[in-house]
């Protein structure tokens, strides 16, 4: 591996996609066997199904296994006391250390290492750092919050590289003043840390000083946002003119201990194939789904050993993108939508916020992808859709509106009734755009 | 019974014995020969050493015994805030290229006007992390015990506890010790309840946060219907930069938590820190590591022992950027009677540490 490389680990990152899947189902079968026969949770979870992890051969005989979600997680925790819910494949000796989620949908959960884990998950963050660019001996300012369980974790793959760090702050516009004094000290070349929020508060910070961002923030070659609010293509582009010469989005789930990050292609995210399995099921059956079709996707970790997850339910909407990526790496791409609570049924079809914003975003009269959905029945038999138009580009309403409603058509597959309205008239709560206006609970 | 024996063996022990309770000649001896290598090695390559050094026409060769010490000038925090207004980030007292591996520490929150940064090299943190082992083992915290970190994420205290930072070559204090660490963030004490949160599933022996804190983290407790019985709780370390609590107060929260309460003062300018053995008569500072004196700011000169002047510190074992005779503005009093814990390395008792109310 030289410095110049574009992969950190040639051999595994462009594997061919047979032999990465066999690589894939023998470590399958090897974490199945262990969370049986080890973790209390997935014993009884499986021997009260039949399925004995002899039976586990293929992949199609994985599906036997039962699957679970955060919420039967959180039931375990409190009816046990256990923090792990029962989920711990090894003693607490041997858990080494414990990551707390942040807990937005409710109590926090834990994620515990052992030594092994966390080399194996140091291993997969170095490949993802390196295929966003970082290389040994760059400056980087890193961010506190050592409490959280992919920030924790990513101080270790950071000195693997090697890079340089600055620790500052923490994820959240309140220490603003502290990044801002050191990257206009330090210069540093790679910024960790730049979620959408931070961003903004950046360049809110410029503007307060009277200096023009780029003047400050040029010096950063690159930026690297750790799982936060996407970043929609008109952000981009404004954060691109600060002279940055590249962002990379990512995401990731703290059940199921699992990373996921874009290429310098930016079309879906990569998740490495040997840590993880990933498989998409109707959101509501959980039956596999046809090819191409989108679903809620579940989430196996292959490699952690401290708490683990078989076939966890990660309540989020997403598609496997098929088509080998560009960048020469063979492992499959996500590309996540929505959490399945905010999924709306369009004619027995599942359709999302982020999809539709997504299609939107595509159109130049309403390229802000702001609209608001009337959801007036739990099941509806057209999309009863809002949506803001950019009056100083648009030159006909009405051919815009039908041009509007076949893109949807074509995307989704759903049949849209649009209303064309101006930014303002959309649904506001304070200051951000209600995506999904539940006329269910208004009536009721 | 075995395992109480056991037990009992272990809350007497000491992480590094020989150089914990080695006599105090012997300590001075060790001092000055740090000394005078550290004087030659950063003489060059620190500029404000260099400064102030040549200002006070003196050399390291003229450093000939501990004594000589109080030749040396004081370096003040506003030595290095100037320079850093003038554009160096580390006011002048780096010792190494800044492209080799260095890691920085950045400022406090809130920012002050001049902000404080602290480049720390592999073998600073080294050195950091086994005085750090010593003093958990110091107050009590043995192997299979539970430690809760509730410090701000960039405190150094957070980053010796786990090998989160240089993982595989190096390990924390938890790591050294067998113990589990949980972390929490400790920047705003609106936090403190998912700390809470997570102690109460894990029953922690010991937490370490900043003294500001522990009203709020009483509070926490009410709201939560939780004690510190419920959660197993044995002591918290109150950490600070400036102060420690007063007598009264240590005695009020330790009476009504019914836990022992440990003070730590962390000084980052100088990657030092002493704190409380289970005595707690004195925060013991690693002599092996530092030179304390308690000086006046004006004349230089240290004070007798058991008055009260500046806490200077001399670090003897930092590469990146070791400071000498670094006043601070604590006003402690030192005491370098062998400890009842049988530790022989100077205690220091900040200005409050003993007061009554009523005292005046």
């Amino acid at each position: 591996m030289s410095f110049s490389s574009e992969y950190f680990d040639t051999k595994i990152e462009t594997m061919p996609i047979n032999e990465l899947k066999e690589l894939q189902l023998k470590k399958l079968i090897n974490i199945t066997r262990h969370a049986y026969y080890l973790s209390p949770y997935y014993h009884k979870l499986m021997s009260d199904s039949g399925v004995a992890p002899e039976d586990i051969k293929s992949f199609d005989d994985f599906r036997k296994v039962p699957v679970f979600g955060k919420d039967d997680l959180r039931a375990e925790m409190a009816t046990t006391g256990d923090p792990h819910g029962g989920i711990l494949g090894c003693s607490m000796e041997e858990v080494c250390n414990t990551f707390a989620s942040t807990g937005t949908t409710g109590a926090p959960t834990f994620m515990a290492y052992t030594k092994n884990s966390k080399e194996e998950m140091a291993e997969a963050m170095v490949r993802y750092l390196w295929m966003c660019k970082a290389r040994p001996g760059m400056l980087t300012i890193f961010p506190g919050a050592s409490f959280h369980w992919y920030l924790g974790f990513s101080m270790n793959a950071l000195s693997y590289i090697p890079m340089r760090l600055i620790l500052i702050g923490i994820i959240h516009p309140v220490t603003i003043s502290l990044f801002y004094d050191a990257i206009q000290r330090f210069k540093p070349e790679y910024f960790i840390g730049g979620v959408l929020d931070i961003l903004l508060a950046l360049e809110d910070e410029c503007s307060k000083r009277n200096v023009e961002p780029s003047e400050v923030l040029s010096c950063m070659e690159y930026i690297y946002s750790p799982a936060g609010e996407y970043i929609t293509p008109e952000t981009r582009k404004k954060i691109m003119k600060w002279g940055i010469k590249d962002l990379f989005e990512t995401g990731g789930l703290g059940d199921g201990i699992e990373v996921i990050a874009e290429c310098s292609e930016h079309n879906g995210m990569h998740c490495w194939m040997d840590k993880w399995y990933i498989e998409l099921v109707d959101p509501e059956s959980k039956e596999p789904l046809g090819p191409g079709e989108r679903g809620e996707y579940l989430t196996t970790n292959l490699f952690s050993k401290g708490s683990m997850y078989v076939r966890f339910a990660t309540e989020d909407f997403a598609e496997i993108i098929p088509e080998r990526c560009n960048c020469g790496r063979t492992h499959n791409r996500l590309r996540v939508f929505d959490r399945v609570s905010w999924i709306l049924k369009v004619s027995n079809k599942n359709v999302t916020p982020t999809e539709i914003r997504l299609t939107l975003e595509k159109i130049p009269e309403t390229s802000l992808g702001a609209f608001t959905v009337m959801k007036y029945d739990e099941k509806m038999t057209s999309l009863k859709i809002k949506v803001a138009y950019n009056p100083e580009i648009t030159k006909d309403l009405k051919e815009l509106k039908e041009r509007v409603e076949s893109h949807l058509k074509e995307e989704l597959g759903v049949d849209p009734e649009v209303e064309l309205v101006k930014f303002e008239d959309l649904s506001f709560s304070f200051h951000k755009i209600q995506r999904v206006v539940d006329l269910t609970k208004e009536q009721a | 019974m075995e395992g109480e024996k056991i037990l009992e063996k272990m809350e007497k022990t000491f992480y590094n014995p020989i150089i914990e309770k080695l006599p105090r000649n012997k300590l001075k001896e060790i001092q000055f020969k740090k000394l005078s290598i550290k004087l030659r090695q950063i003489f060059e390559s620190s500029e404000l050493l260099h400064k102030k050094f040549s200002d006070a026409k003196i050399k390291p060769e003229d450093i000939k015994s501990l004594e000589d010490i109080k030749k040396i000038p004081l370096i003040s925090k506003s030595d290095v805030e100037r320079r850093v207004t003038d554009g160096d980030p580390f006011g002048g007292t780096l010792c190494v290229d800044f492209d080799s591996s260095i890691h920085v520490i950045g400022p406090k929150f809130p920012m002050a006007d001049v902000p404080m940064y602290k480049p720390i090299t592999f073998d600073d943190l080294q050195w950091l992390i086994n005085a750090f082992t010593r003093y958990w083992v110091m107050i009590g915290i043995n192997q299979g015990d539970r430690v809760l970190m509730n410090m701000p994420s960039t405190h150094i205290d957070q980053l010796l506890s786990t090998a989160t930072l240089i993982p595989k070559v190096t390990h924390g204090a938890s790591e050294r010790l067998k113990c589990l660490v949980l972390t929490n963030e400790g920047l705003l004490d609106l936090l403190i309840p998912r700390g809470l949160n997570t102690a109460n599933y894990f029953k922690p022996s010991t937490i370490f946060m900043p003294q500001s804190y522990i009203a709020t983290f009483e509070n926490a407790l009410n709201n939560l219907k939780l004690t510190p019985e419920n959660l197993q709780l044995k002591s918290i370390v109150l950490v600070d930069d400036k102060e420690s609590l007063s007598l009264t107060d240590r005695k009020k929260w330790s009476e009504k938590f019914g836990i022992n309460i440990y003070s730590r003062i962390s000084i980052i300018e100088n990657l030092f820190s002493a704190t409380d053995c289970k005595e707690i008569n004195g925060l013991h500072a690693w002599e092996d590591l530092y030179i304390v004196e308690s000086v006046d700011p004006e004349s230089g000169e240290p004070v007798s022992m058991g008055e009260t002047g500046k806490l200077t510190i001399t670090n003897l074992f930092a590469e990146a950027a070791p400071l000498i005779r670094f006043v601070t503005d604590v006003e402690v009093s030192l005491d370098d009677e062998v400890c009842e814990c049988g530790r022989t390395h100077i205690r220091i008792f900040p200005k409050k540490y003993e007061e009554m109310e009523g005292d005046d």
